[in-house]
């Protein structure tokens, strides 16, 4: 992943230092610099939690507020749902509200525990692949950035503790 | 008369069943007395499989998959129910009680309402989501029957009756994700549709209070979703179930 970041990419610019990379579009998950000399091949990428997806790559540097991030991709994945099936449908919709709400800094640590209770919810019982993924990006940058989140929280002393 | 049809034996939650070779988890399980939830799926019409209520677990498999879309195999097991299982449907039917205006107390199907039902079994008794509040319009232009979308939850219910059953395919889909609504007749009023024949099977079928009969108030409405089921043994196999009949042999 650094040879491609730095010397075919030609590295992060303006003297501003790697944060994280989105591997496999909106519904793949990101890795953050801990993990930059992973070999791109999809045992490897599904290791760190996220996937080959369509093999596209976005590469944050350290400007990028992870949660802010995570309501990019679910706002895409809430449009790209056809509607069918009520996780998917309903889901990234709460799932959009949620992290708006905590990118607002008006969310509590019950929001973000329903934000997580969700995300398992949509993933496990979605009809296709596109419900079954969109919580993906929410899920990996809390597992790697979960401070970003919590520092965002009207109660954070209560999500530190 | 049915011909005989080949069984196989599956285990749902460690009793051992016999079901048909052709049927799906969800037949079998009701057949034999354990009953899934399921609000998209009716007996008599084809499957449609977005609910997502119906999911249950097979053996250690760690996915969920919808009872209603999964064909039986041999000594297939089945877990319906489990803490996790619980959880997902407990928040399924939170998120479409919050997509919608569901409000009981105002509804002509209050007390007889199958996701208000829904709702109850799974224990769900407030909603941890945001409402949506959408502003959907009424279409009361029928002369017999109203729609109101607030009420609906895009189980499809009445497109398939209405294209399986009646053959007249008043109801469709129309946009997509949060958008996604019904439309009869491509998008009329209800009342100018030259395809309705009047018929009700679609406000039969409705399994809330978004289709319902003209006139009818607060908990007024009781809709017959078996009829779909008794129209369809009356035509494959020429017999009649009466009302509050069971469709099994």
């Amino acid at each position: 992943l650094r040879e491609i970041v730095e010397d075919i990419g030609g590295g992060v610019p303006d003297g501003h230092t790697f944060k994280a990379a989105q591997t496999g579009g909106p519904s793949g998950g990101c890795i953050p610099a801990e993990h930059l000399d992973t070999p791109v091949d999809y045992a490897r990428l599904r290791e760190l939690g996220s996937i080959m997806g369509s093999g596209g790559l976005i590469v944050m540097d350290d400007q990028v507020s992870m949660p802010e991030v995570a309501k990019f991709f679910m706002e895409f994945c809430m449009e790209e749902s056809c509607g069918k099936c009520v996780p998917c449908r309903a889901g990234t919709v709460q799932l959009h509200g949620l992290l708006s709400k905590i990118c607002e800094k008006q969310a509590t640590s019950r929001d973000l525990a329903l934000l997580e209770e969700l995300c398992t919810v949509v993933r496990d019982t979605s009809l296709c692949g596109l419900g079954q993924t969109a919580p993906n990006p929410v899920v990996s940058t809390l597992h790697y950035f979960r401070e970003e989140y919590t520092d965002l929280l009207v109660d954070k002393e209560v999500a530190h503790a | 008369m049915r011909e005989r049809r080949p069984t196989v034996e599956i285990t749902i939650d460690d009793t051992e069943v016999e079901a048909y070779e052709d049927e799906s988890v969800l037949e079998a399980a009701r057949r034999n007395g354990i009953n899934i939830p399921a609000l998209c799926y009716l007996e008599g019409l084809s499957v449609w499989g977005a609910c997502r209520l119906c999911v249950v677990q097979v053996a250690e498999q760690p996915q969920l998959r919808p009872a209603c879309a999964m064909q039986v195999e041999e000594d297939m097991e089945i877990v319906t129910t489990n803490s996790r299982i619980r959880r997902h449907r407990k928040a399924i039917l939170e998120m479409l009680f919050a997509e919608g205006n569901h409000v009981c107390a105002v509804c002509v199907s209050n007390g007889a309402c199958e996701l208000q039902d829904a709702a109850v079994a799974a224990g769900m008794d407030h909603v941890r989501f945001d409402y949506q509040a959408p502003v959907r319009k009424i279409d009361a232009s029928h002369p017999k029957y109203v729609s109101d979308p607030n009420r609906c939850i895009l189980c499809t219910r009445c497109v398939r009756v209405c294209d399986e059953i009646e053959g007249a395919h008043v109801w469709d889909v129309a946009g997509r994700g949060n958008g996604a609504h019904l439309v009869a007749e491509l998008g009329k009023p209800w009342g100018e549709s030259q395809s309705c024949t009047w018929c009700g099977k679609c406000v039969a079928s409705c399994p809330t209070g978004a289709l319902f009969y003209q006139g009818r108030s607060v908990g007024e409405m009781r809709k017959q979703p078996d009829l779909v089921s008794r129209l369809v043994s009356a035509r494959k196999d020429h017999q009649w179930i009466p009302p509050g009949g069971t469709g099994d042999e």
